[in-house]
């Protein structure tokens, strides 16, 4: 849930636009669908490389 | 924060990075390069970190900056030779909903930058107007501005793409199945 903001601005207690929110609800399961797929190998490799080097460099 | 914490923190914003970088990329190995960039730059920049705030977001706006300062120059110089450039689309032909996933990146990258980065971060990432401002550098009011424009604009853009499939009928029994 997001929190509104304190809508000093511009009042708008209009209708809900259902196809908007339709909308958002298709952009969040496409990008779930996105935040879903397996990480590659490549980003675990970095990380593990960058942090074997930090080490080394401090110790 | 630990360096071992850090890692951590990285490592479980890389499917939230991949989704973001794909979304303004619309291309799946510019997202991943952008997002090899946003890891080394913050593990380099880990001392610049403030513990207690949203890491995510911390990461998202270097992934942000790279994505400007490098890749959307490129895209723009490509875009000049081939106006065709956001067709090609990284996603796979599949849907859960009502719409094609497909269809929302080649809508999502017709959206203006500002506007599209607004949507992704705040109605696609869930972060806050407050995290999505600091993202981009402008006022939260800013924020909720382009989001609104932009989810008006995602709808047209989607109903014109593919009013058959994508009428105003489905739309609205999509809208009633959330309420």
């Amino acid at each position: 849930m997001k929190t509104p903001l304190p809508n000093r601005t511009k009042a708008s207690p209009r209708t809900p636009n259902t196809v908007e929110d339709a909308i958002s609800s298709e952009l969040k399961s496409f990008y779930s669908k996105l935040e879903s797929q397996e990480i590659p190998a490549q980003f675990l490799d970095l990380l593990n490389k960058l942090d074997k080097k930090t080490s080394s460099d401090q110790g | 924060m630990t360096q071992n914490d850090f890692k951590s923190g990285l490592l479980s914003s890389i499917p939230s990075l991949r989704a973001f970088a794909t979304s303004l990329t619309g291309k799946r190995d510019s997202a991943d390069d952008l997002v090899q960039e946003t890891l080394m730059k913050a593990w380099a920049h880990q001392g610049s970190y403030q513990e207690g705030t949203n890491l995510k977001a911390w990461l998202y706006t270097i992934l942000r900056n790279e994505f400007y300062a490098v890749y959307r120059k490129r895209k723009r110089e490509i875009e000049d030779v081939d106006g065709k450039h956001s067709e090609k689309v990284a996603v796979p032909p599949e849907q859960d909903g009502v719409v094609d996933f497909a269809d929302m990146q080649v809508a999502l990258l017709k959206l203006p930058d500002e506007q599209r980065e607004a949507l992704l971060l705040v109605t696609a990432s869930d972060l806050s107007y407050e995290d999505a401002a600091v993202v981009c550098g402008v006022p939260p009011g800013t924020i909720k501005s382009r989001v609104n424009r932009a989810r008006i604009r995602l709808s047209e853009l989607l109903q014109t793409e593919d009013a058959a499939r994508f009428g105003i009928k489905s739309l609205l029994s999509a809208a009633g199945r959330q309420g």
